[in-house]
């Protein structure tokens, strides 16, 4: 439906339209800056293809997981194999059928199947792959990209951390984290994981989430046509148990036939607690209840490198001491999810959230080999004597003096050196030659 | 494991967050010059004393060992700022930026063959990104590695630097420790001489363990095979079987010279060398006493006397780069002296595709002559090979330089020289493929060891205009959301 829509393909549409806009931009070489030595010469880094590459996308978001990364490898000129996940059968069949039928399948070929297929694809060469998936999985495929010694690009998952401070205006606040969590059944890589905040306002946000839901989904979720699902059973057993033996303050609800979980809220969790040793990836909430910002950042920092961190609070002071004293794939402050719809920001995790980074130009960066080229001419061979043996400490001399960089050069300096710089290797030529 | 004392020590400094701030960065950076210049005798004695390094090479060494420093000292500041983005009609009222954060305890691994450059360089650029570090010498390099770990740590912060000394069992060891960035310059060929096979513990049962009957796995996909245990990002400078063609048109004693020069320069034993020469059966007549003359010049009747050769790293080293003078036939030098692992200027001709010179990365003062009809036939060769670290031209015509720049692919490129490529602190180092995944040298280096961090800052006013985004969805909500994040292809109105 509409969910579908704007999470999935109004994302791609806009990656399309960036790369064809900006791609003569993006691909034309890149001039380097000079020294005295190299004035003369061409010195530039050409954006290259790195020739074929893999995607490998996830059963979550399935289309736009392969899609997006397709559109920057295609950009950047390389042959492109698209496996998308078996998990989201629906989507992979669609991608099967229909690509094929606009783009050119000796080129850009899809590969369906499951675990023995993709172990079969990861024994060959690539040379890039771009994987979305869970770390268990993404340190497998850097295993096999390492016989190989093919990059890659690791777009995995983590505990998403979301703080809310006590000076904020709660009923936005979690408005937008009800919103980014829920969404999707709670099955999106950077939805708010778990929420921490100082024990006297658990409560109202509790009350604030539950009123957010009801806005959203109605008396009734399971009967909202705006409520996803758990994708299959074997996720539904994994999120119930994650819920096993918290204290629910609402929901809790399932219905297994149907993989249905209803929005749940946990209070008063313990760090140490089930739910608190994997990514739910699910619509259960925790709230673990934290003393003070400092407790929550050491708290953040004694774990994995968590691929979003959100944080929500009217003091600035505060906002930039969480992001300045942890680290994550990336940061929304004030809201959630929202980091990923700017693709001028590089999306990607850090640690065991994963490795490199892709939308707008970067996917192009990324699918591309930035060959570094010096084009020099027969000439000014004078200059070039100084670096030829017999050494002497006089060359050494004249070596520093065009290489070494004392300071920064004003523009005017510069100038001056040039020409200094002319008048020295007609006077090298003369003394040495 | 001997070193997770070592690693846990400096990720418990790491936590502290001393090393971020830039006035820490600075001071430590500063050390480190004055180690480059109080410790300059000290280092080029060590660099003669394990393979007879010319003075002038090693002063040109910690030049641009300096050089990198004070490019980076000069514009820390900037490469520390954050980064402002555009924004999209959603986020206008936003902060969006990208924020340039140290991974933590950083590993760097160098090279036999060359000592100091690949050690110091990525250690300045991980210390300016605000990472601990810990530096694996080369154990070849009996008195450079010894001056690193014993001199070095003193000029730095010893809670959050250290070298570390070991062979290939403690390396195999070390690597067991999880790092959060490993930047290691070496082979993707690991000559079989070691006997060291990394145990389960690094392959684990996810991976394939079968592994060339010929002795130890190659040294780069072993780092990286251990890096993913940890999904920990790598820097892999490998070497390159680099190749130089030598067009018809050109001026054939300068582009002896710098042959010459790039090739013979620390005894071959740089991974951007040229390996091996191709170019027609009549430039060859020419190129080979051009090629003597130059040698000629710079290192006189008999190399072996001159004070600007010099010698091979280690003995198993000097045995292999023995074995490959049965390549071809030998057109210039051959002499070798087993005591002083010396091996004169040599220049090889009749040398087949097949024969052993050409399937490794010589890293020796030995040039193979490839004769091919023309630059179809040199550009056919070289992609039928796998992709070097760099890749040579030579010719007096630009359209055969881009020519072969077009259809061919390699770590980087350089025209109607040698090397030169690399003393461009504004261009990125690094290869493709065989030779190699990352890059570093200014600026690039600061950001191979900096995670790049997107920071949105929003308002939590203006609320309804979020409304957009919530359920219950609808068309007309679905329609505003496209309106306001759509991107048009530009050229695609229509006339009314």
């Amino acid at each position: 439906g509409p969910n579908a829509f704007s999470h999935e393909i109004l994302g791609v549409l806009g990656e399309l339209a960036r790369a064809a806009a900006e791609l003569p931009k993006w691909a034309a070489p890149r001039p380097a800056k000079r020294n005295l030595l190299t004035l003369r010469d061409e010195a530039f880094v050409r954006p290259e293809p790195l020739g074929l590459v893999l995607i490998i996308g996830a059963w979550n978001y399935p289309f736009v997981l392969v899609m997006q990364p397709l559109v920057g490898a295609i950009a950047a000129g390389n042959a492109v194999v698209v496996k998308p996940s078996e998990v989201s059968e629906h989507t992979a069949r669609l991608i099967a059928d229909l690509l094929p039928k606009y783009l050119d399948p000796e080129l850009y070929p899809v590969v369906t199947g499951g675990v023995a297929e993709t172990t079969d694809l990861l024994t060959h060469r690539f040379d890039h792959i771009l994987y979305t998936g869970s770390s268990a999985v993404g340190k497998i495929v850097m295993a096999a990209a390492a016989k190989h010694l093919t990059p890659v690009t690791l777009e995995l998952g983590g505990k998403s951390p979301c703080y809310i401070d006590k000076d904020c205006d709660l009923a936005v606040a979690c408005r937008r984290i009800t919103w980014g969590k829920y969404m999707n059944c709670g099955q999106t890589c950077i939805a708010p994981d778990y929420i921490l905040c100082e024990p006297s306002i658990q409560a109202q946000v509790v009350e604030n989430i539950k009123a957010t839901l009801q806005e959203f989904y109605g008396n009734d979720v399971k009967s909202s046509p705006d409520y996803e699902r758990i994708i299959n059973k074997r996720h539904f057993q994994r999120v119930l148990a994650l819920m096993e033996g918290q204290k629910i303050a609402h929901g809790g609800e399932t219905d297994e036939a149907s993989c249905f979980i209803a929005p749940t809220i946990l209070t008063n969790v313990s760090p140490d607690a089930k739910v608190m040793q994997e990514e739910i990836f699910g619509p259960v909430l925790p709230i673990v209840p934290v003393k003070s910002v400092d407790e929550a950042i050491e708290l953040i920092n004694s774990r994995e490198k968590p691929l979003a961190l959100y944080v929500f609070s009217n003091n600035k002071k505060l906002i930039n001491k969480v992001i300045s004293e942890t680290t994550s794939g990336g940061v929304t402050a004030n809201d959630v999810i929202m980091h990923y719809f700017l693709s001028t920001l590089p999306f990607g995790g850090v640690g065991n959230s994963g490795m490199g980074a892709y939308h707008g130009q970067h996917s192009f960066d990324t699918f591309s080999h930035h060959r570094s080229c010096l084009i020099k001419d027969l000439k000014m061979e004078g200059t070039h004597a100084l670096r030829y043996p017999p050494g002497s400490q006089k060359k050494v001399d004249w070596a520093k003096f065009f290489l070494l960089k004392r300071f920064n050069w004003r523009p005017a300096g510069l100038v001056a050196l040039v020409l200094l710089g002319i008048v020295a290797a007609v006077v090298i030529k003369v003394s040495l030659g | 494991n001997p070193y997770a004392g070592l690693v846990s020590s400096l990720r418990a400094s790491w936590l502290t967050g001393k090393t971020r701030p830039m006035g820490y960065r600075v001071a430590q950076l500063e050390a480190l010059g004055r180690f480059l210049d109080e410790k300059k005798e000290e280092m080029m004695e060590a660099l003669a004393a394990d393979m007879q390094e010319p003075s002038f090479e090693a002063e040109y060494n910690i030049l641009l060992c300096k050089n990198e420093l004070n490019d980076t000292l000069n514009k820390l500041d900037t490469w520390m700022k954050d980064e402002h983005v555009e924004k999209n009609l959603v986020t206008q009222m936003d902060l969006a930026f990208i924020r340039k954060e140290p991974y933590g305890v950083v590993l760097i691994m160098a090279p036999w063959n060359c000592p100091i450059i690949p050690a110091l360089m990525p250690l300045i650029g991980a210390i300016a990104a605000g990472n601990c570090v810990i530096v694996k010498p080369a154990e070849a390099n009996k008195s450079t590695k010894a001056l690193l770990a014993e001199v070095l740590p003193s000029y730095l912060d010893k809670d959050c630097y250290a070298v570390v000394s070991t062979g290939e069992e403690g390396t195999v060891k070390l690597l067991e420790n999880k790092f959060d960035y490993i930047f290691f310059t070496g082979t993707s060929q690991w000559w079989g001489l070691m006997g060291v096979l990394p145990g389960p513990g690094l392959w684990g049962p996810c991976c394939d363990t079968s592994l060339p009957s010929s002795g130890s796995p190659p040294m780069g996909r072993t780092v990286m095979m251990a890096a993913a245990k940890h999904l920990t990002p790598v820097t892999l400078e490998l070497g390159g079987i680099n190749p130089c063609y030598v067009s018809d048109t050109c001026d054939v004693q300068i582009a002896a010279k710098r042959v010459a020069w790039g090739r013979f320069f620390h005894a071959g034993q740089t991974c951007v060398a040229p390996n091996y020469v191709l170019c027609s059966v009549e430039m060859r007549e020419k190129l080979l006493p051009a090629l003597r003359e130059a040698i000629t010049e710079f290192y006189g009747a008999e190399p072996k006397e001159s004070p600007d050769f010099a010698r091979i790293a280690e003995e198993k080293q000097f045995q292999r780069l023995q074995a490959l003078l049965g390549s071809g036939r030998v057109a210039i030098g051959g002499q070798t002296d087993e005591q002083e692992r010396y091996i004169a200027p040599t220049v090889l001709v009749d040398v087949q595709p097949s024969d052993p010179i050409l399937q490794e990365t010589i890293l020796g003062p030995i040039l193979p002559i490839i004769t091919v009809g023309g630059v179809e036939e040199a550009i056919d060769f070289i992609n039928a090979r796998a992709r070097p670290l760099s890749l040579y031209v030579f010719s007096s015509d630009k359209k055969v330089l881009k020519q072969v720049l077009e259809q061919t692919s390699s770590g980087g490129f350089c025209g109607n020289d040698t090397l030169m490529q690399l003393t461009l602190t504004s261009l990125p180092f690094g290869g493709i493929g065989e030779s190699g995944l990352g890059r570093y040298h200014g600026h690039f280096t600061f950001a191979t060891f900096t995670h790049l961090r997107s920071c949105l800052q929003r308002t939590t006013a203006l609320e309804p205009i979020h409304a957009v985004r919530y359920p219950p969805y609808s068309a007309g909500k679905t329609g505003v959301v496209r309106f306001a994040s759509e991107l048009k292809r530009q050229g695609a109105c229509t006339l009314l």
